[in-house]
């Protein structure tokens, strides 16, 4: 059994349910690069699709700091016009298309469904490998378009400056959007059929967990809000988990993903109250996208419902997930001032709008994403990160995150439109703190590539179940897993999060 | 352990309320409005942040308290709570009222924007619009411009028409916007090339210029900022800090950021027909020695 010795974790041991038959596992049973190229395993996808997600989120990251360094000043001098426009543009694109949409679902997801099901691996191993490839197909195409000299239209490519004015790369960027499309596109569907078809013996919609109702939902709405109903999911694992307690309300939650799920279809007019639609179909729209901040908050409450009266450990992945909690509701909440018609008319396209999406995105979306790479870390490698460097990377980034983010909102409220250049000397002092901000966030997004790659390679072994999860993938696999996941096919006959009754497994010490 | 996360939560919790808090001392706060239907919009944005400040002290009250309440303790169990219906359908019914309400509230304040009518018990209903216009122009946006036009006599017979053709005696103008206290004005807003948003933050009020169409902006400011003087020729300012924008919202190229005017709003009618006439003389001398393009006399041109 694998000793994990922490400096501040409350719980030290939990025991090794699963034990270790040998030491073959997924990672470690065929070394060669064509078995890792080739792996139709979902679990080598899922890290195949982490070392490239990771390599892009740098990229984005780099464009982010080339943007706010050149908003440092009032005055254009670090970037010229042109290239400040092709590096927010780039920002977003990268951030969004091979970033944020497959971050959760395509390293997690694959990683994780299956595991979390009983199943040996994804309905369509193939399809999956083809996912991947595709994004990977596609990441190759807009990073050409990028070399070839980039993208000044903005992420949105609004015609006609996307389609007439502009002299730049649009339609190769636009064929390596088509392409990476097509990947999210059949791992949802993938995900849809596995979750429908292999889940084991006992294993009944109201006994999955959230996690899986996250990702269920996502892979069948594919919109904005996939890029944080997976955040949604994880956090509700961790937060179950470090509270030692079921989730409260466990169906309320489940059906408020699939509530955000449906409601997300029927708000895309949101998006144009300045354009000029009609203004009754803009009241529409406006109730309709008040309808999604409802499940939002239930399911926060939930989870505070959930941590009280619980036995919180504070861990990484829960440091995380306190981070989530509290930049998921400023971003949730600052979205009612931009569901309501007139204010929204002031608001939008300022910088109001870009505080809140980082905030629902970044703040809320990333946050879920470190909560999970976190948690889920010595399932995936068999090793432990160290908790220091860990709960120091979460706190810096939270301080970080919110130093660049809040002065934001402020400079949107006073009027100063996003994508400038140049702005008035009067926002400066505002800008000088998000650009503080940003490099404090750097600092807090850059520890975990040390840690976590040190810890790949050196870390403490991990036992099958160090933080004491109690769903399939920690109760029933060795850490890491097999190549073929389960020795035998699991049984469940309980609902998860069953906490209660369980505790007397904790060894004290 | 747990203390410090605690307190390093509500710290940056109570540094994100301080920061409201200070934020009208430090010039921080809403831009001044000049729009008629301005002060409504202000109203909402204090009620939606008193409702989103309350859930927000709530939930981040919460959570500090159960980090500071709840850590792990050697052999103290987590309590079982399975879920409580009551709870859980006051903390759906409170905010969807909250939520209802303030959906339903907006609506006249929108419809005052847009110069509609609506029905009092159901509030988007249509029942017709109120638009009785004083002064007509036409905002022409281009990379990187706005370009207006002001017709002569200040309402054309035909407003259509002349938003899509013009009038060989119109007045032009390069990213300057004049119109007179309490006017109701009316802008067709058209775009040249790519889509622009015409944005002036002072009042509340922001508009895409779509090509091939041309987009109705309304509004009346009641508030002032120039006088024009005939005899210097030049436009004074009623205030020194009264200088209003007009910004382009939407990316449109290279030089988005320069899309910038200004808005002025004389102090009368007669103010700005005596700015109006000069201006008309002055672009006929400029049209007589073939001196293109025409930019009106006053002191604030594109930076």
């Amino acid at each position: 059994m694998a000793t994990v010795s922490l400096e501040s974790k409350t719980f030290d041991k939990f025991p090794d349910v699963v034990g270790r038959h040998d030491d073959t596992n997924y990672l470690n049973h065929d070394h060669s690069i064509t078995s890792w190229l080739f792996t139709l395993d979902h679990k080598r996808i899922g890290l195949l699709y982490l070392v490239t997600i990771t390599l892009m989120f740098l990229l984005g990251g780099a464009l982010a700091g080339a943007i706010r360094l050149e908003l440092l000043t009032p005055k254009g001098d670090f970037l010229t016009a042109d290239t400040y426009n092709k590096a927010f543009t780039a920002h977003g694109i990268i951030m969004l298309f091979f970033f944020l949409i497959p971050s959760i679902p395509a390293v997690l997801g694959n990683f994780l469904v299956p595991l979390m099901i009983g199943a040996k691996d994804v309905a369509f191993p193939r399809l999956n490998l083809l996912s991947y490839y595709l994004y990977f197909a596609g990441s190759v195409i807009a990073l050409t378009a990028l070399l070839l000299g980039g993208v000044d239209t903005g992420w949105t490519f609004y015609t006609p400056f996307s389609s007439t004015y502009s002299n730049s790369y649009v339609i190769v960027m636009a064929v390596g959007l088509f392409v990476v499309g097509f990947s999210s596109i059949l791992t949802g569907l993938n995900f849809i059929i596995t979750v429908h078809r292999m889940r084991c013996p006992g294993l009944t919609w109201f006994r999955l967990p959230l996690f899986i109702w996250s990702i269920y939902a996502t892979s069948v709405v594919q919109l904005v809000y996939i890029m944080i109903l997976p955040s949604l999911g994880v956090t509700s694992e961790v937060i179950a988990t470090f509270s030692r307690k079921n989730v409260f309300g466990y169906h309320i939650i489940a059906f408020s993903s699939i509530a955000i799920a449906v409601f997300g279809f029927i708000v895309w007019a949101h998006h144009m109250f300045t354009t000029g639609i009609s203004p009754y179909a803009a009241m529409v729209f406006s109730l309709l996208t008040f309808s999604v901040a409802i499940p939002s908050g239930i399911k926060v409450f939930s989870w505070l419902a959930t941590m009280y009266g619980g036995s919180i450990s504070f861990d990484t992945p829960m440091i995380y997930a306190f981070g989530f909690l509290g930049l998921f509701t400023i971003g949730g909440l600052t979205g009612l001032f931009l569901s309501t018609l007139g204010t929204d008319i002031h608001l939008h396209d300022t910088y109001f709008i870009v505080a809140h999406f980082h905030y629902i995105m970044v703040g809320g979306a990333i946050m879920g994403y470190m909560a999970g790479i976190h948690y889920w870390w010595p399932k995936i490698t068999g090793k432990m990160y160290s908790e220091f460097w860990g709960k120091l990377s979460a706190g810096i980034t939270f301080i970080g995150f919110n130093f660049t983010f809040f002065p934001q909102f402020i400079l949107g409220y006073l009027g100063m439109p996003r994508r400038y250049y140049e702005y008035p000397d009067e926002f400066q002092v505002l800008n000088v703190f998000s650009t503080a901000g940003a490099s404090i966030l750097a600092i807090g997004y850059s520890m975990p590539l040390f840690y976590m790659t040190y810890s790949f390679f050196f870390g403490e072994k991990a036992n099958s179940n160090p933080y004491g999860g109690s769903t399939l993938e920690w109760t029933n696999t060795t850490s890491p897993p097999s190549p073929h996941n389960f020795e035998q096919t699991p049984v469940v006959t309980e609902e998860p999060y069953h906490y209660h009754g369980k505790e007397a497994a904790v060894v004290s010490h | 352990m747990h203390r410090c996360w605690g307190l390093l939560f509500a710290a940056v919790n109570l540094s994100a309320i301080g920061l409201f808090a200070i934020a009208p001392a430090m010039g921080w706060w809403l831009p001044k409005n000049i729009a008629s239907y301005g002060a409504d919009i202000d109203h909402l944005f204090y009620l939606i942040l008193v409702a989103t400040g309350f859930f927000f002290v709530i939930t981040q009250g919460t959570l500090v308290y159960c980090m500071f309440r709840f850590n792990a303790k050697e052999g103290v169990k987590a309590k079982h709570i399975h879920g409580n219906t009551k709870l859980e359908i006051i903390w759906t019914a409170i905010p969807a009222i909250i939520l209802l309400y303030i959906g339903f509230a907006q609506t006249p304040t929108w419809a005052k924007m847009k110069y509609i009518e609506i029905d009092t018990w159901f509030p988007i209903r249509y029942k017709g619009t109120n638009i009785e216009s004083d002064l007509h122009v036409t905002v022409l946006g281009r990379q990187w411009e706005w370009r207006m036009r002001y017709p002569q006599g200040h309402i054309p017979a035909d407003p259509q028409a002349w938003a899509d053709l013009g009038n060989l005696h119109d007045l032009h103008v390069v990213n300057e916007l004049h119109v007179w206290k309490n006017a109701n004005v009316k802008i067709h807003l058209k775009t040249q090339d790519v889509i622009h948003s015409f944005f002036m933050p002072n009042l509340r009020l922001k508009q895409d210029a779509l090509p091939g169409k041309v987009m109705p902006m309304v509004f009346s400011p009641i508030e002032a900022n120039v006088r024009y003087n005939p005899k210097t020729r030049i436009l004074e300012e009623l205030n020194p800090s009264s200088t209003w924008e007009i910004a382009c919202a939407e990316l449109c190229g290279g030089n988005h950021y320069r899309m910038r005017g200004k808005l002025f709003v004389h102090e009368s009618k007669q103010d700005y027909e005596l700015w109006f006439a000069d201006a008309l003389k002055n672009q006929r001398i400029h049209e007589s020695t073939r001196l293109a393009p025409v930019v009106a006399s006053s002191n604030g041109v594109n930076p």
